[in-house]
């Protein structure tokens, strides 16, 4: 009996030890308050970001949500690489003039002047990294809060054509640190995408920048 | 008709003739100018039509800045400040905002029609089951991408991703050096600004693009103040070429003009002392050069700058009838009045002038339309400065005596020819030297037969034009593919073939890139090919919708390519319906009209071994490769060698006139022969310089025929009587030295094509001169009938 309730301790125990790091605190963590102009300093500043993603895709043309996983670089000021591991090997580079895209297709790029449709896209997410709050402001109208673990951005699209596609775009985080980001279409598509293992210390050389942001056929 | 009556018709001609030429002249420096239009037609009106076509209206402005944003800046600036000039047709900066909103009305609808440039071999494939699960797959990795957002709103309408086919070539259309900032071109370092212009009047017009050039520079000028002087502006355009041209052709002119009639008033001043008579000296000369002009007009609308240049030199053969006449009036008068001294003359006259008219006739048959412009206005002025030489006899009826000096010039020569043809053998040296020369000279000839030989422009202007280029396109200057068709479906049918042969070429290493219409717009045919390979794929829709399903689609999502699959398709996108669309300027540059043919280019880059390529594109109708710098040199070497000929058939005209005339074979040879050996040893001279001899040369060589025959002719009509003599050998005196000043000046010019007339006629009229006395060895004292 002693040793059954000794078990049941100690199962209890280890529970409340994985749960720890998975479940929310049951004390509330107090709310820092957070200013756009502050937090978009940080951003500034950054040297250069490296994280994990992990994207789910829910789209109403395909009977089962899209899963990619793979790893995102940012250089300041508007240099950002996406390598998607899975499920397809593939590359999507962004700077201030075109996207490029290559897998195992092949590679393509797209210019973004005579683009706007994809360049709003492209500035939505470099803008923030870049913390460009002019043009944020010119192309969405932002709604920053705190939360209980950090920050929460919501940027609303002002400009057609994003006004037609997207509802809005839905940014977490703390401090320099952005953990998720959820982008909700007008459709009721929706796309999160969750980052991990965040270094905002990243700082790329030059040979890092041709290989990181360079973009080859997969 | 009385004098005063004939005096009066011809001042009203005379004003009729100036008012007119004051009224209509236009001046053009077009560079077809030295197109042939025979040696091969179809070449030469590709060759025509590519001289003054979009491409060359096009203008490029390169504005260098110390940084990206202020060359972007001073770009957007510049292209603002010449928006809204009357004579700019576009204007374009930056692709421009609806750029891609245009591509997308004007494409997707026929995305089915542009699937495939070989559809029956490509499309079998692609729409099997295989390659609809492929198409499938391809999809949702489109989907999964950050930019999927963008997929999904054609998907539906498009999953087999036709559209984006269309834009992979679009883009592949459009790629270059040239960057996009801020809808702005910009070189890629970031350094120069590009602004693309193309102008409504041809480059070649210089009354209109001067001043618009001008405008350009006072618009940066403003744009480079308001950035602190720290811009620069660099420009490519053939008009900027064609305007330098005719400011130097003007240059030439008025030089020539100038300083000629500045010789030539002093030498009528220094040995006939009156303002009179070098007033009506002058009248032949004004006659001729207005009856050309008037001539010139009349027939061409406008002339060319190398027409005036050339016809200001015909001064020095106009010249040449007033001054025989008036020297026989000064020297040796009929003493039965003027009108008797003329008629005295008038067979040396008529001769002379026939005999040069003959030399120039033969241009007529040439084909090249600068040629023949020259020819006809070296004809109407010969033949105006004749008739009006009629006119001295009143207007210097009273002619002064023969001043000392004037006389004691022709009494030297006089005694000078008479010691020569006493001593004969003595006299022989110089023709036999001239021969000598010849034989040593002539051997040596070397033939530039380039573009550059004879129009050769401003080098500065030059090196600038092609650092311009080199920072906006990759293709080769002046090279194409063409093909021709008599419609515009037939050409871009022909246009798809030459694709498909110069994609192999490019794969086999023939040509390094190519640019085509074809990636832009296919023929109407290839575009009915695509839909008949659909309709002919069984149950498309239940496949590709079972292949999207296998792959995690919904099915109902798909209803727009259901209904593009089973409704009735547009009609194929046709080349005008793009054209008239904002990607127009794209398109433009790659049509030319010409006479009943519609041509289709192809830009091509580094092709290594044009005769490889020639063979890659065998056997396809209507296609040709086109060099426009080796199709001008071939030309200029054909019609070279058909004006060698032409003067030849001259030579024998100018001789059986010469026959017809003197009745006699000695007299035509004394009179032909000294001009046919000086113009002979001009060109060998030339040769012995190692001056490299062009066409311009060539035809140079009839007006020293022309002149050098009138120098014989007048000394052999002379020959019979020592008084007579002296006076011609006088005016052969005076018209040598008037022409070697006219042409000499003409040697100095900055443009190849009027140096090398002033080179090869200073120095023909020259040795012209110095033989004409062997026709007295030869005439002896025979008298002509």
């Amino acid at each position: 009996m002693r040793s059954s309730i000794a078990s049941a301790r100690r199962v209890a125990a280890l529970a409340a030890v994985v749960l720890a790091g998975a479940a929310p605190a049951t004390e509330p963590e107090a709310k820092e308050p957070v200013s756009l102009g502050a937090l978009l300093a940080r951003f500034r500043a950054l040297p250069g970001l490296e994280a994990r993603f992990h994207e789910v895709k829910k789209l109403a043309l395909l009977k089962a949500p899209l899963i990619s996983e793979g790893t995102i670089h940012y250089a300041p000021p508007d240099r950002l690489a996406r390598q998607t591991t899975r499920p397809v090997a593939s590359t999507l580079v962004v700077d201030a003039r075109e996207v490029r895209f290559g897998d195992a297709e092949g590679s393509q790029s797209i210019p973004l002047e005579g683009n706007p449709v994809v360049r709003l896209f492209v500035d939505a997410f470099l803008k923030v990294l870049a913390g460009d709050r002019g043009a944020l402001e010119r192309i969405f109208a932002i709604d920053l809060r705190a939360s209980a673990r950090g920050w929460v951005m919501t940027l609303e699209p002002r400009l057609a054509p994003m006004t037609e596609v997207i509802e809005r775009i839905v940014l977490e985080g703390k401090g320099a640190v952005l953990s998720r980001m959820v982008i909700r279409e007008k459709e009721g598509d929706e796309t999160v995408t969750i980052f991990s293992s965040v270094d905002v210390e990243r700082r790329y050389s030059a040979e890092e920048k041709a290989r990181v942001f360079g973009v080859a056929a997969h | 008709m009385s004098d005063r009556l004939k005096i009066a018709a011809a001042l009203l001609l005379l004003l009729a003739m100036g008012l007119f030429c004051a009224r209509r002249l236009r001046v053009s420096t077009e560079i077809t100018f030295f197109v042939p239009d025979a040696a091969d037609q179809e070449l030469a009106e590709i060759s025509r039509q590519l001289l003054d076509s979009p491409l060359t209206r096009s203008m490029i402005l390169s504005v260098e800045a110390p940084d990206g944003e202020t060359a972007i800046a001073a770009g957007k600036g510049l292209a603002a400040a010449l928006r809204g000039d009357p004579e700019i047709a576009w204007i374009r900066s930056g692709p421009g905002p609806g750029v891609a909103e245009a591509f997308y009305r004007l494409f997707f609808p026929h995305r089915f029609q542009m699937l495939s440039g070989d559809p029956e071999r490509e499309l079998p494939a692609r729409l099997s089951d295989a390659g609809l699960r492929q198409a499938a797959r391809r999809l949702k990795g489109h989907l999964a991408q950050p930019l999927g957002a963008l997929v999904k709103r054609i998907a539906g309408d498009d999953p087999l991703l036709a559209f984006e086919e269309q834009l992979k070539r679009l883009e592949a259309a459009r790629a270059g050096p040239l960057e996009v900032r801020d809808d702005q071109f910009i070189t890629a370092d970031g350094r120069y600004a590009i602004v693309f212009l193309a102008a409504r009047g041809s480059p070649f017009d210089a009354r209109s693009q001067g001043p618009f050039l001008a405008r350009i520079r006072a618009a940066f000028a403003s744009v480079n103040a308001a950035f602190g002087g720290a811009l620069r502006l660099e420009q490519s355009g053939v008009n900027r070429f064609a305007v330098d041209a005719e400011r130097i052709v003007r240059n030439d002119i008025d030089r020539i003009s100038l300083v000629s009639i500045a010789g030539i008033v002093g030498i009528f001043l220094l040995l006939f002392r009156s303002l009179r008579v070098l007033l009506v000296s002058f009248v032949p000369l004004l006659f001729g050069l207005l009856t050309a002009t008037t001539a010139g007009l009349l027939v061409y609308g406008s002339l060319h700058g190398l027409t005036l240049a050339f016809g200001s030199t015909l001064l020095g053969v106009c010249i040449d009838y007033p001054i025989l006449y008036l020297n026989h009036q000064a020297l040796e008068p009929h003493p039965a009045g003027p009108w008797r001294t003329l008629r005295r003359i008038r067979g040396a006259l008529l001769l002379g002038a026939l005999t040069t008219l003959g030399g120039f006739a033969g241009l007529a048959w040439t084909t090249f339309p600068g040629m023949r412009q020259m020819a006809l206005f070296a004809t109407a002025g010969i033949l105006g400065a004749l008739a009006a030489t009629w006119l001295l006899p009143p207007l210097v009826s009273r002619t002064p005596a023969a001043v000392p000096l004037h006389r004691a010039l022709a009494d030297g020569l006089g005694r000078l020819l008479e010691a020569m043809r006493r001593k004969r053998a003595l006299l022989a040296v110089l023709p036999a030297a001239a021969a000598a020369l010849c034989a040593a000279g002539l051997p040596r000839l070397r033939w530039a037969d380039d573009l550059s030989a004879i129009q050769r422009p401003n080098p500065a202007l030059l090196a600038e034009d092609e650092r311009v280029r080199a920072r906006v396109s990759r293709m080769d200057s002046g090279r194409f593919i063409i093909a021709t068709g008599p419609t515009e479906a037939t050409a871009l049918l022909r246009n798809d073939l030459v694709h498909g042969r110069l994609a192999a070429a490019r794969s086999a290493g023939l040509v390094v890139d190519f640019r085509s219409l074809h990636d832009l717009v296919f023929s109407e045919e290839l575009q009915r090919r695509n839909l008949a390979q659909l309709a002919a794929s069984p149950r498309l829709f239940e496949r590709t919708a079972a292949a999207l399903e296998a792959e995690g689609f919904q099915r109902e999502a798909f209803g727009g390519f259901a209904r593009a699959l089973l409704g009735a398709p547009p009609p194929p996108l046709a080349l005008s319906e793009v054209l008239a669309s904002p990607l127009g300027d794209l398109v433009s540059p790659f049509r030319v009209q010409m006479a009943g043919q519609v041509g289709i280019l192809t830009l091509v880059r580094g092709v290594r071994d044009p005769a490889a390529l020639e063979r890659a594109l065998a056997g396809l109708e209507g296609v040709r490769s086109f060099d426009q710098g080796t199709f001008l040199s071939a030309a200029y070497g054909r019609y070279r060698t058909r004006a060698l000929e032409l003067i030849g058939a001259g030579m024998i005209f100018v001789f059986a006139m010469l026959f017809a005339a003197y009745r006699s074979a000695k007299l035509m040879l004394v009179a032909g022969l000294p001009a046919v050996l000086a113009a002979a040893t001009a060109l060998a001279v030339l040769a012995l310089f190692g001056v490299e001899t062009n066409l311009l040369h060539v035809v140079s060589l009839l007006l020293v025929l022309g002149i050098g025959e009138d120098y014989a002719i007048f000394l052999v009509a002379g020959a019979v009587d020592p008084g007579e003599l002296k006076a011609s050998a006088m005016s052969v005196v005076l018209c040598c030295l008037s022409g070697v000043l006219s042409f000499g000046l003409l040697g100095l010019s900055e443009i190849p094509a009027l140096r090398a007339i002033g080179v090869t006629c200073g120095l023909g009229i020259l040795l012209s001169l110095v033989l004409a006395p062997t026709a007295l060895v030869l005439v002896g004292r025979e008298a002509p009938r």
